[in-house]
This record gives C-alpha cells, structure tokens and sequence, in this order.
C-alpha cells in the first residue's frame, strides 16, 4: 500500500499508508490529521481540505477540475501553486511517498 | 437478429406503507427502520415511487445524476406532468449542462471566503441574543434564540430589509411539506401561506435588495449574461425557501441533543473546537430535509433490481443518516464521532450550496451559549410539528445558568 506523509499544522510528521484509489482527505480523517476537515464530505464544495503538494509529487497530479479551481480560489490560508483539495487526489501506487502539508487555518 | 431480451433483475420488493401518514411522520426514526429493512430499494404503490434509506443507495443515488434526475422536480410530484405542473427550480431541478453553469456562478457568489466574510456579524448577532436571554435563565430556545437569529443573519446576508420577516416562517414550513404528496398537512401549509405569497414575491425585486448583499450579487451576474435575467427572482427565492427552516431546524436539534446528552454537552464544555463537529453530528442524527425526490432517467438496474423509466424514488436522507451498516452505535449523539460522509446536505453535484452559511450559523449559537452559560438543560418537553418531510422542532424549552451568576 502507498504511503502517505502529512505535515500537520503544528508541524508533526506522520506517515501512514493506505489503499490506492482513496481520496487523501479520507485518509487524513480516518488518521485524525490535524489541520484537514473536509467538512463538505469529498464534493469540492468547502474548502476545508486545502494542503500544499510536494513539488516533487505535483506534476504526478491531474489538473484541478473547475469545481475544485473555484474553491481553491476561495482557500482560508493563502493559495500557493502548489495548493490542492486534499479530496480531489486519488492515491495511487506512482503517488507512493507524497508528502502534503497542512496550512494553518482551514475556515 | 434476436429481439433484445426482457431479462435481468426483478423488481424491487413492494413497501405497503404510507411514509407521509401521521404515525411515520410523528415517529420518522421507527419510519426509517422500516424503509431500510424492507430492502436495498423498495416500491410504494400508495405513491408510486421507488424508496431507499440504506446508506449506500442514497449515497449512490444522488452520485449518479444521469440515471436520478434532479429535473422533473425533486419533490414528489412531477414538475412535468399531472396535478403539480410547474418551472423547475433554477439550480436544484436542473441536470448538466445547465447546473453546472448555473452552479459555477453560484459558487463565486457564495464562495467559502465570502461566507468567512459573514463570521464577524453572524457572531455578533448571536452573542446578542444569547446574553439578553441567559439572565432570564429559562426561555425557549426555538422561538427566542434560533428563528430570531436565522431571520436576522440569513435575510441580512442576502440584503432583504427588515419588513416581514417572520413570513418566512410559515412559507418554511410550506417548502417541507411541498416536497411530499399534495396531503392535507400540505394544503392547510399552502393555505397559510396563500396571503403572503405578495409579499414573499416582492422581496426578489432589484429594487428591494439592500446594497452588498448575495441578492444584488446574483441580480448582477444577470447583467453580465451569466444568469438568464427571468432565473433570478427564482434563485433567490430558492435560497430563502432552502436556507431558513432548514437552518433552524438544524441549530435547534443540537440545542436539544446536547441539552438531553449532558455527557456531550460536558465535552463540548471541556473542548469547545468540538462545536462544528456537534453541530454535524446533529445533522446527521436529526437530518432537516429527512426525504428528497429524484427521477429514474430510463430503465437500469439499481442495486440488484430492474427500475423503470420516469418513476420517482425517494431518497430518505435521514434514514441513511441512522444506517447502523454504516454508522456504528448509529442512534447515539456523539460529538466525537467522525461524521465524514453523512448525507445532511446530500452529496454530488447538488450538495447543498449553502452547507458553510450553515455551519457557521451552528457555531455562532454554540460559541455564544459555550461562552456564557456552564449549564444547558432541558425544561420540560420538546415539540416537533408534522411535516412531509422536514424535521423540525418547535418549541424547545431550556434551561441556562452560568457559574458567575
């Protein structure tokens, strides 16, 4: 199983794994990350699950839906280029390793 | 060539059972039970529509849009055909192409940072309330502290002036029972509402919308051509009727979970950041819009059945929200469970726009009562009213009391 690594907001590491084709939001729920909400439930639709992507894995990533771009436009902390829904990024195998970072505030 | 078989899966099983009868209406729990044990989809002959209250075909119902249509109305009736022939709402009973543009637009309008934007007055409103009624220590919670703040902070939001509001009470309670059959408890709601229907109409107007609120904002999008101009009374309309007995509804029902689980009220106490997550909770337990209504588009199998084309399927929100496949110790309040997935707001591409105006409407109550009161009890009984398929409370009689006092 991939493993996925979160920066939470205190700046504590965690590292799980988990099944390929869950949404990270899911993940960092079920692993109680602290710094992700997700409170709209996965639909884009809150932007309550924002984190910053790992250059290294943000290439790997298809590009944002519209329903996502808007909400990123609409983040609590800042948007970076590197800024993402944590709910619209299946994990795969080739995302092994992805490192994300929780911003300070997520409403 | 071989005609085309007539194979493939039976139809659901048959539910002989009137959901919108005054003894499911007053006890929906035991309601939802039923529904979900009858099958994964069942028939309602008494309706003719389809049913489910397990998790997963709500879940998947309101996924698939292509097979459950929003519309042909996501009420009982058929905005296309027999007694209840009507316009589909402009954002809620529309399929893509058109949903996702309107939607587009609705988003930027009611985007999370400008909901965020609202905090500060919502807050404020609240706290205002809350310390006029602590002092009086017993008071009840519906009428004096929830439905003046929903009709205070929502209205203002939108940019309506201050004339009328309390209309939009019994025209609330008329969009619960306007999704369910054309029953009595509809037509004495339709009834009520007849002589304000002028005023309601009035308030959509250019001209009635106060400066900086959503309402001119989606007035102004009709000058740009990213609204059809005769789309937006509609709107904003559908935004008045969706957002205020629903919102009531909801902060009401976790005053009274957390006012009759003082195990719950007590961690919240000692963890106030818990206050999203109880107002979820809430939702999830006492779901407001308990039903809604899709279309089958075509005939397909669903969950191991053969559904037919242009039938209506209730979806029962609620009932999947009580799903014990899903949600562990499902009937129990608990503010720390997680509440991810739950189906309050729906889920797809109709998801509740308004689902963050919500929340932070929950949380200014509950960080105002967090603030000024260490107890909060019940003060004798609740009442919920009937309705087709809201749940909502009417009187909620609480008791306060803070340490300083």
């Amino acid at each position: 199983m991939p493993k996925i690594v979160f920066i939470e907001l205190d700046g504590n590491r965690k590292e799980v794994t988990a099944t390929s084709g869950t949404p990270l939001m899911n993940i960092a729920i079920e692993n109680d990350i602290n710094g992700i909400l997700g409170e709209c439930g996965g639909n884009a639709a809150c932007a309550t699950c924002h984190v910053y992507v790992d250059e290294n894995y943000l290439g790997l990533l298809p590009a944002p839906e519209p329903a996502e771009e808007q909400m990123l436009e609409a983040t609590s902390s800042e948007r970076l280029p590197n800024s993402r829904l944590s709910c619209q990024i299946l994990l795969t195998e080739e995302l092994d390793g992805i490192v994300v970072t929780c911003p300070m505030t997520q409403n | 060539m071989a005609a085309p078989r007539e194979v493939g899966a039976e139809a659901p099983p048959v539910l002989d059972i009137d959901p919108f009868s005054n003894e499911y209406l007053e006890n929906p729990t035991r309601f939802h039970a039923v529904l979900r044990d009858a099958g994964r989809i069942v028939y309602v002959p008494k309706h003719e529509m389809y049913a489910t209250g397990r998790y997963v075909e709500v879940q998947s119902s309101f996924s698939e849009w292509k097979n459950f249509s929003s519309a042909a109305g996501t009420s009982l009736c058929h905005v296309q055909k027999g007694l209840a022939l009507r316009t589909p709402g402009p954002i809620v009973e529309v399929d893509p192409p058109d949903h996702t543009k309107m939607r587009t637009t609705l988003n930027r309008i009611l985007s999370p940072a400008v909901i965020r934007g609202w905090r500060e007055q919502f807050e404020a409103e609240a706290e205002r309330l809350v310390a006029a009624l602590v002092p009086k220590s017993e008071f009840d919670a519906v009428a004096e502290l929830v439905e003046p703040f929903i009709l205070k902070v929502l209205p203002d939001a939108m940019g309506l002036d201050d004339e009328g509001r309390e209309h939009l009470l019994p025209i609330g309670d008329l969009t619960g029972n306007a999704l369910g059959p054309r029953n009595e408890l509809f037509l004495e709601s339709e009834r009520r509402v007849a002589p304000l229907m002028a005023w309601f109409n009035s308030k959509f107007e250019r001209a009635a919308m106060l400066p900086g609120g959503f309402g001119e904002k989606i007035w102004q999008a009709s000058d740009t051509g990213e609204i059809e101009p005769e789309k937006v009374m509609p709107l904003i309309r559908t935004f008045l009727r969706g957002g205020t007995d629903t919102g009531i509804s909801g902060i009401s029902s976790m005053l009274w979970l957390l006012a009759s689980n003082q195990d719950q009220w007590s961690l919240l106490k000692a963890e106030p950041k818990l206050a999203r997550q109880a107002f979820d909770e809430a939702l999830r337990l006492e779901t407001p819009a308990q039903s809604l209504f899709r279309t089958t588009r075509g005939s397909f199998e669903f969950a191991g059945y053969q559904l037919k084309d242009d039938v209506k399927v209730m979806c029962c929100l609620a009932a999947a929200n009580r799903d014990p496949a899903k949600w562990a110790d499902a009937d129990k309040y608990d503010i720390k469970r997680s509440t991810l997935g739950h189906v309050a707001f729906g889920t797809g591409i109709h998801v509740c726009i308004g689902q963050m105006v919500a929340r932070l409407e929950g949380e200014a109550i509950l960080g105002a009562l967090l603030r000024h009161t260490d107890v909060l009890e019940m003060n004798g009984q609740q009442t919920h009213k009937l309705s087709n398929t809201a749940r909502r409370l009417v009187s909620l009689p609480l008791r306060v009391k803070s340490k300083a006092n």
